[in-house]
């Protein structure tokens, strides 16, 4: 299957060719390889999961706690949710809900175990409330999580009630959400 | 022919002013928020499902090499003569390098919320609205150095560590690969101190502000950082002559990384080109 130098030199030369004859859009994704079974991250040894399993076992219940001047809460999903097609990215059974004054805030998991949000995309931290925190001292008191793509404001989170949080998605799998 | 790609520090007057204006009219016509979307879109994190081709994956250096590529094309119809430049952070360490003057990239955010207010990029020109963001701010922000919780630029040394490693990437193809050049220089590290976090992350980190999220291309220094980064994967292979992009083959069904990576003779989205193909830019561009 190696290719020769000169062969990819060409290759290269021909998708920049082709790139020059087609607008940057539409980003159309090729074909991807098929998914596995579901992955469930486990941290290694040394890895965050000893803190992580402290925090679920002390948070089980959720949490709601001002912070900064925000208010964070967060649930974790009791069963998974809804994987709208074409998205790879839904959150599997399990996972954490988080909001920051009511606006969902994107958490990603990363194989560790660990936790990272859109706002603060390169480094991951131990628990969801870690990086839920640390995504508030970014926001700096002047700025907010945006509201999801068609809500000049997003409805109001019942207060004993934030698991029957309707599925949000944003427009383009952008802007944050839960 | 191919073109060059400079070190900013080296640009003339008459190179920032055209690249300035190359960068404005692009974000005008709409295009350039079109790759802050594709950005956003394709961080997939390794420890979800799916696909990851962007980040915490072997194809973070081909797949940010094409995306500039693209980039650069656009840039390029509109002035021909423009290239992206690099950033050399580890010699350029400081906010008083030419890169951050009136005439580029403009400075720091202010201190209340680290909105950017210099420079051609100023929210109050009106020429760089940002649309496409995780909060609602309609302005650049830039945070230098990160002074809540300070840290550096990634020195030479810690870049050395990067480029000394003679594999380019190793098991679990990930981020938490220990070695492989790919997650040394990606920057992906263990615990919690800033320390953890090393060459590209650390450096989106240093700049702090839209560069700190999913949204850090709306910064233009983005490109800079990256294209120091692309230059980096070429010094790496001129280091390890016959060294070549991994895993060759893709994982088997059943394994870990089973349709979660992209070996070097698969298709790579949003493009469908493989990384084998985008091993070698010579004939396109070439740095100096």
């Amino acid at each position: 299957m190696r290719v020769g130098n000169g062969t990819r030199r060409d290759v290269l030369r021909g998708v920049l060719a082709a790139a020059v004859a087609v607008a940057v859009a539409p980003f159309v994704a090729a074909s991807a390889p098929t998914r596995a079974r579901p992955y469930v991250p486990g941290g290694p040894a040394g890895g965050p999961s000893g803190e992580l399993a402290e925090f679920e076992a002390r948070f089980a219940a959720g949490f709601d706690e001002m912070y900064g001047g925000c208010r964070i809460r967060g649930c974790k999903e009791a069963a998974a949710g809804v994987r709208p097609a074409g998205d790879a990215r839904t959150a599997p059974a399990g996972s954490w809900r988080v909001t920051v004054d009511d606006r969902p805030l994107h958490l990603m998991r990363r194989a560790d175990g660990g936790y990272l949000t859109m706002v603060d995309h390169y480094r991951s931290y131990p628990t969801p409330l870690a990086a839920a925190r640390a995504a508030v001292d970014e926001l700096g008191g002047t700025l907010r999580l945006r509201a999801a793509a068609g809500e000049a404001e997003p409805e109001r989170v019942p207060e004993r009630d934030l698991e029957q949080v309707p599925e949000r998605r944003e427009g383009h799998g952008h802007g944050v959400h839960a | 022919m191919a073109y060059t790609r400079k070190n900013v520090s080296a640009l003339t007057r008459s190179e920032k002013r055209r690249l300035v204006g190359a960068f404005l009219e692009i974000k005008r016509t709409g295009e350039y928020d079109e790759f802050v979307r594709v950005h956003i879109d394709h961080y997939v994190s390794d420890g979800e499902d799916g696909l990851r081709t962007a980040h915490m994956t072997p194809s973070f250096l081909p797949w940010h090499r094409r995306f500039l590529l693209d980039l650069e094309r656009a840039l390029r119809r509109v002035d021909s003569g423009v290239s992206v430049p690099y950033w050399d952070w580890t010699k350029d360490r400081t906010p008083a390098a030419s890169l951050w003057q009136e005439d580029l990239l403009g400075g720091n955010g202010r201190r209340s919320d680290h909105q950017v207010m210099t420079g051609p990029f100023a929210r109050r020109h009106k020429k760089w609205v940002v649309k496409e963001s995780m909060t609602d701010g309609d302005y650049l922000t830039r945070d230098f150095g990160r002074p809540r919780d300070p840290l550096d630029l990634p020195t030479a040394g810690e870049l050395a560590k990067a480029l000394d490693d003679p594999v380019y990437d190793a098991h679990p193809w990930d981020s938490t690969s220990g070695r492989g050049f790919r997650n040394r220089l990606e920057g992906w590290g263990t615990g919690r101190g800033n320390d953890a976090w090393r060459n590209h992350n650390r450096v989106h980190r240093w700049v702090g502000g839209h560069m700190l999220g999913g949204a850090s291309v709306n910064d233009p220094v983005f490109w800079l950082h990256h294209s120091f980064v692309d230059l980096l994967w070429t010094r790496w292979q001129k280091r390890h002559r016959g060294a070549r992009y991994l895993p060759e083959s893709p994982p088997q069904l059943g394994e870990r990384q089973y349709g979660r990576i992209v070996a070097r003779h698969e298709e790579m989205p949003p493009w469908g080109v493989t990384p084998d193909q985008l091993e070698d830019h010579s004939r396109i561009y070439r740095y100096v």
